[in-house]
């Protein structure tokens, strides 16, 4: 059997709130898991200052984290997700990170496609048009 | 009615601040009284309602045709009254009286009252007949509702009145200090800073602004004016108490006291000397009145301000310290705060099976955990 990473749901009606948990993949949803890594609270809360995008928490144990995908549990895909934010795996989606944070650069610029230039570089990076061979 | 401290005479428009004291920093704690003075006589617009009753008030006669008369109003009046006005962008509409319907549009006293009057129209007429523009507009502005007089507006603070609050800003000042300077309740005072500080930015990256709403909503209220009398309303309000609403019944001695600190404490609340928004100025008016001189009053402010000024720093840099704990994802819509966390104590707790309607279990714990 299969042991996957994925979301436990608890919380209340319309106020749901994750476990991010370590089960085999054929146990029920809620029932108690082989370790709970972290929690996902997707409700967003207004952003601190007033201004600005609401924020949603994420808290991870990264060590076990990395622990369980190197023993081949299988994360389902909102945990993928998750993990990608950590930078523990590949995103499958674009995710848009802050490019200020600057040990996620490489990471960003993978995910990107693009070449953060630091302050001072050349400005922009045209790449020359292949001239037409007649 | 809230609790307030009212003035005992109303002063005059020669109290005003003159302009090279209002910039001095030691303001408002020098000043005999202006804290407890707001408004200009004129604008009583916070005071107990006067309606008149009912069937004393002005209506519409009722008239035959369309809609009650509307379509037939709009035809004979409402055209009249839907031309420019002759001064201050003062809509003609407020000059309407509602009875005796006006027959011509509202000509402006002055000396070209004749020549501007409607053919047909005697020079005795025209005159008897022009509006004290003037008049009309001082009392548009203060009850902008023909037939509801007793409706009064609580005036605006005009742009010099909001430039000077971003510049006493700029200065240096805490808002707390601004809001006892000009008589502007503190959210009032919050709020012109922070759109101040939007306008400011629009100006630069030469956005356009859409003044033409401030210029008509100005022309048709009440407005403060800085230049002829930097203050604008009360500060010391005090926001009613959901709990001061229930009557309470306490039996007192009749030999004790009893003042509006035991009044709070048999509510349950803070007395109202420490709940205003202006606490800082009963301690002000207690030295004057104990004949401290301005120099250690200065000093004992200043303090004060320096210690409330800490605390709320130290305060912001604790919720920054808080919130920026982990890095950060922007995505398109949220941002995403990751957190490290330990899995020994990480998750919401999933819970022991409760066993006490098993056969055969007691129900009574008989043991203490």
């Amino acid at each position: 059997m299969v042991v996957r990473l994925r979301l436990a749901r608890f919380g209340a009606r319309n106020r749901p709130l994750y476990n991010i948990v370590v089960s085999q993949a054929r146990t029920a949803r809620n029932s108690k898991p082989m370790e709970v890594i972290g929690t996902y609270d997707p409700i967003p809360k207004p952003a601190p200052d007033g201004e600005g995008k609401p924020f949603k928490d994420i808290q991870l144990d990264v060590t076990r984290a990395k622990y369980w995908l190197g023993v081949g549990a299988q994360p389902s895909d909102p945990v993928w997700r998750l993990f990608a934010m950590f930078g523990l795996i590949e995103p499958q989606w674009k995710i848009v990170r802050i490019p200020a944070q600057q040990e996620d650069r490489a990471l960003y610029e993978k995910v990107q496609k693009v070449k953060i230039i630091p302050d001072g570089g050349p400005k922009t990076t045209s790449t020359p048009k292949p001239t037409p061979t007649s | 009615m809230p609790p307030r401290l009212r003035p005992s005479s109303l002063p005059s428009t020669s109290n005003v601040i003159p302009q090279s004291f209002s910039s001095s920093p030691l303001l408002p704690f020098l000043l005999p009284s202006y804290h407890i003075y707001t408004q200009t006589p004129t604008s009583s617009s916070r005071n107990f309602s006067t309606s008149k009753p009912a069937y004393r008030r002005v209506r519409f006669e009722k008239t035959e045709g369309t809609r009650n008369g509307f379509v037939d109003w709009m035809k004979k009046v409402g055209g009249r009254l839907n031309v420019p006005s002759p001064q201050d962008n003062v809509p003609v509409y407020l000059s309407y009286e509602p009875a005796p319907l006006p027959t011509r549009f509202p000509v402006a006293k002055g000396s070209d009252v004749c020549r501007k009057r409607d053919p047909g129209v005697s020079r005795k007429q025209a005159k008897r007949d022009a509006v004290d523009w003037t008049q009309v507009t001082d009392k548009a502005r203060h009850s902008p509702f023909p037939t509801n007089a007793s409706f009064k507006v609580h005036p605006v603070i005009s742009t010099e009145f909001r430039e000077q609050i971003y510049l006493r800003m700029k200065a240096d000042r805490s808002v707390r200090r601004i809001s006892a300077e000009v008589n502007c309740e503190l959210e009032r005072v919050a709020a012109v800073i922070r759109l101040k500080e939007i306008e400011k930015r629009w100006i630069e990256e030469k956005r356009p602004l859409c003044t033409e709403m401030q210029t008509r909503v100005h022309a048709m209220m009440p407005v403060s004016q800085y230049s002829t009398f930097p203050q604008h309303e009360s500060i010391t309000d005090l926001r009613i108490h959901s709990q001061t609403n229930n009557q309470l019944f306490l039996s007192v001695p009749e030999s004790m006291p009893f003042n509006r600190k035991d009044a709070a404490e048999a509510l349950g609340l803070l007395p109202a000397d420490v709940r205003m928004p202006h606490s800082e100025l009963i301690e002000v008016e207690k030295m004057k009145l104990d004949g401290v001189d301005v120099q250690t009053m200065v000093k004992v402010e200043m303090e004060r301000e320096q210690r409330e000024a800490e605390e709320t720093k130290a305060k912001r840099e604790r919720r920054e310290k808080r919130l920026g704990a982990g890095k950060v994802v922007e995505t398109e819509r949220f941002r995403f705060r990751l957190k490290p966390a330990n899995a020994a104590a990480v998750g919401h707790r999933y819970g022991v099976p409760a066993e006490d309607r098993k056969r055969g279990i007691n129900k009574i714990p008989t043991r203490v955990l």
